[in-house]
């Protein structure tokens, strides 16, 4: 099944299914009538009006306050003998648009639209609401920012023949002794990630460390550091798997790093460097406080400061 | 107070002074009749649409207790609002809209009563799918939907999970129909860059 496949899938099923620990259809059902029946009797709502929650509401209190404007201006026209009718037709003229602009949330979704509208544009057109069976696979989807540029090598890759276009090493990049071996960063990257996603671990590390080895300069290598982090924290070797966590991370910032530095956390924990691992955490935080492994880090660190 | 067992169906519960007729006059009349305070129509109203509440909870929510909240949230509100029901839209579809506005509204607020509490992270180390399955996400598709800014993410969850079309997910969220196409856009795209990122370091639906 392609990427693009899996991905509408998932979406078509998302909340379907039941999630672990929910309560049963029936525990709701009663829960929801027996908070009805409180609500009616205390009279107190359980929420505003569904049908149209914040439309009619918004456009009362922008109402008032362009009547409220509008009062004031007729107030300080009267109490300003010098001014004259003229005068506040002028007012009234110059308040308007001020107003609408303060209490206008369309006027800010616009804005909001045309800076998205900008940031989409600086990428690449997109379709728009696509459906499943029109969508084209996400390995066409490339992105131009420079972060996607470390990961997304896949992405642009030739195939591993057309090895002119793809980065090699000079003087590295001999020709294979089998037709078969990648002779590309990208490609050996791409083998090594075949290789993983055909549950062959033991081979993809190989073309992981081979990729490292012949192409350590390249971003594929890079990136494939992160790769070998974590198959060796799966295998236990959680000293290499710092090792190459922390050669990621030494080399420069990239798109993985969040990645890299949560899996150095998990190796610092593995190897029992408890104050390591609590500063990793913290260093991690004031990073990337709102990222997917933010909540998990903030609980360790609890559990690590008790 | 209705035990379960207690609820019946439609023509047990309203309609048997009604006669016979069509489901949608006999789902009409007892919805009605729910609005006008039947303890048993209530209960069958409820039941009937708490399939499709919960699909909206679980698929906008983060966890199964904000899910759980937000359904029951949203049955009450189908309950309160049932005077509103002409029977235009289908009974499922009607509840829908009321439960994703319930819920992206609870939702928020419980966002912002909660900041900065650590809220319950999705798994996301240990990829649900079986070892050696790669017919799947490399993770759940929640932990990439919650990485999404929450405006690209509902706007996803509501057109493509949920089915609602440009129009309504505009009216829900409050923005231009055009607003959502790009929220669409921007959302797909990051969604897409997240799942190759995941590949490219070697998660595979339950490898690594």
């Amino acid at each position: 099944m392609s990427d693009e496949a899996k991905l509408w899938t998932a979406l078509g099923r998302l909340g379907e299914d039941p999630l672990p620990g929910e309560r049963s259809d029936a525990e709701l059902v009663e829960a929801a009538l027996a908070g009805l029946a409180e609500a009616t009797a205390d009279d107190v709502p359980v929420a505003g009006p569904i049908a149209e929650p914040h439309g009619p509401r918004r456009l009362a209190i922008a109402m008032g306050v362009v009547l409220a404007i509008a009062a004031a201006v007729v107030l300080g026209w009267w109490l300003v003998p010098s001014t004259g009718l003229q005068g506040e037709r002028d007012d009234s003229h110059e308040m308007a648009p001020s107003i609408a602009d303060d209490d206008a949330p369309e006027g800010q979704a616009s804005q909001r639209e045309e800076a998205e509208r900008a940031a989409a544009r600086g990428r690449r057109p997109q379709p728009t609401a696509p459906s499943p069976e029109l969508e084209a696979p996400a390995v066409a989807d490339t992105e131009a920012s420079d972060t996607a540029a470390e990961l997304d090598t896949s992405d642009t890759e030739p195939a591993p023949d057309d090895a002119s276009d793809t980065e090699t090493e000079p003087g590295t990049a001999r020709p294979s002794r089998r037709a078969s071996t990648p002779r590309t960063a990208a490609a050996l990257l791409e083998h090594a990630q075949q290789q993983l996603s055909a549950g062959d671990r033991t081979a993809a590390i190989a073309s992981f460390e081979r990729l490292v080895d012949r192409f350590p300069k390249s971003a594929e290598a890079k990136a494939a550091r992160v790769s070998l982090g974590r198959l060796e924290l799966r295998r236990g070797r959680a000293r290499q798997a710092l090792a190459h966590f922390d050669a990621y991370l030494a080399s420069s910032t990239g798109a993985l790093t969040e990645e890299a530095r949560y899996g150095r956390i998990r190796a610092l924990r593995s190897l029992g460097r408890h104050a390591q691992e609590l500063a990793s955490i913290e260093a991690f935080l004031a990073e990337h406080g709102d990222g997917m492994y933010a909540a998990r880090l903030r609980k360790r660190a609890e559990e690590l400061r008790q | 107070m209705l035990r379960p067992t207690d609820w019946g169906t439609p023509t047990e519960v309203a309609l048997t002074d009604v006669g016979a007729g069509d489901p949608v006059s006999l789902e009409l009349e007892t919805v009605r009749r729910a609005a006008e305070g039947d303890e048993r129509a209530r209960a069958w109203l409820a039941r009937r649409v708490v399939g499709r509440v919960r699909r909206v909870a679980r698929a906008l929510a983060r966890n199964a207790a904000d899910a759980d909240d937000a359904a029951q949230l949203s049955l009450i509100e189908v309950l309160r609002s049932a005077h509103s029901y002409r029977g235009e839209a289908s009974l499922d579809a009607w509840a829908g809209r009321i439960a994703a506005r319930t819920t992206m509204r609870h939702l928020a607020r419980e966002r912002r009563k909660a900041e900065p509490v650590v809220a319950e992270a999705p798994t996301l180390a240990a990829p649900t799918a079986p070892e050696g399955l790669s017919e799947t996400l490399p993770r759940d598709l929640r932990c990439y939907l919650h990485q999404l800014p929450e405006p690209q993410r509902n706007a996803i969850v509501l057109h493509h999970a949920l089915g609602h079309s440009l129009d309504e997910v505009a009216q829900m969220a409050e923005v231009s129909r055009n607003t959502i196409k790009g929220r669409l856009r921007l959302g797909l795209a990051a969604l897409r860059k997240l799942v190759r990122r995941d590949q490219a370091i070697g998660i595979h639906g339950g490898a690594a």
